[in-house]
């Protein structure tokens, strides 16, 4: 059933206006230098199992002739923290709605088969509580289901899991520059093909990746206080310390950006699209979860 | 107004956010963004 077409502006306003200004917002949860301090002596494994999750995935999607752009998200999805991850990478590859909306949907549904499942593997494989930790935060999709999955193990591994977890997250930052070269080198090649000249890099990426990245630069050199108000006897309550983040405020207003944006997408997608873009790609997903 | 043509989209946008929102504190598996 099609949306009524009063509701398209909006809609389409809130997936393509509001969502580069989430995702430059979003730049507040990246701390480069906690990336090097938590991640230290794991980043290398979790380098290598991200790089191991996206080409596999990217390679296995390629190869059941998904479109590339899904294939790319899903692997993405997997590698470092589902939903943000993905909504975060579409714009950069001009990925469509249905990419979007098929690959959140299949990182969210295996992420939480995950939370059920690997607590019951590990007490079954008899882990310890370090090694489950390690392969709860390497392995699972989105941080709250990490969390969920670790704690249910034990108070040991859920603190092992979101330690792990969280240079994952801290590496999406890297992870949209880096795509968003490869994406406009294989643009650069079509367009120079196509028009004969060179064309500049920097202008295929879009403005927002640099505003991501400009946000949590600012991050990571402390450039977001916290404030505290000193109300006066005067303020309406009496006088009253109010004390207030600027990153928790801009965290907030990233999340409630991404959530309406992810509303327009869902908004956007019709069931006769997916019906046409078939079970494969929850195929990939499943392969891409157990990898 | 071209402005004014946005208003039901993205309020419907906003009432999915708000019910994702309240979701979000149901006693279940945590389904975040």
């Amino acid at each position: 059933m099609p949306l009524p077409k009063v509701f398209d502006g909006g809609v389409r306003y809130a997936t393509h206006g509001l969502l580069p200004l989430g995702i430059i917002a979003m730049g507040v949860r990246m701390d480069f230098f906690k990336v090097l301090a938590v991640g230290g002596k794991s980043l290398g494994i979790i380098l290598v199992c991200m790089a191991i999750a996206i080409v596999l995935t990217y390679g296995l999607g390629v190869r059941l002739r998904l479109p590339q752009k899904l294939s790319a998200l899903i692997g993405v999805g997997t590698a470092v923290c589902g939903g943000s991850a993905i909504v975060a990478t579409a714009p950069v590859i001009e990925a469509s709605d249905e990419d979007v909306a098929f690959s959140v949907t299949t990182i969210t549904l295996f992420g939480l088969v995950a939370v059920f499942a690997f607590p019951i593997l590990g007490a079954w494989l008899g882990m310890t509580d370090a090694s489950f930790g390690t392969w709860a935060g390497i392995s699972i999709h989105q941080t709250p289901q990490v969390v969920a999955a670790g704690f249910a193990y034990s108070e040991e591994a859920g603190k092992v899991a979101t330690v792990v977890k969280l240079p994952r997250v801290m590496l999406l930052a890297p992870l949209i520059f880096l795509i968003g070269i490869l994406y406009a080198r294989q643009k650069r090649k079509a367009l120079e093909a196509h028009v004969g000249k060179k064309v500049n890099y920097v202008r295929l990426l879009p403005t927002f990746v640099f505003g991501f990245l400009a946000v949590a630069l600012l991050n990571t050199l402390g450039f977001f206080p916290n404030v505290t108000l000193h109300m006066s006897d005067r303020f309406v309550r009496g006088a009253m310390e109010v004390p207030f983040s600027s990153i928790a405020l801009l965290d907030q207003c990233s999340k409630f950006l991404v959530t309406m944006a992810m509303a327009g997408v869902g908004l956007g997608v019709s069931f006769s699209s997916v019906k046409k873009t078939g079970l494969q790609p929850l195929y990939l997903g499943l392969f891409a979860s157990v990898v | 107004m071209d402005k004014l043509k946005l208003v039901p989209g993205l309020g419907l946008c906003l009432l999915l956010t708000v019910v994702a929102d309240w979701m979000h504190k149901l006693p279940f598996p945590p389904f975040t963004v």
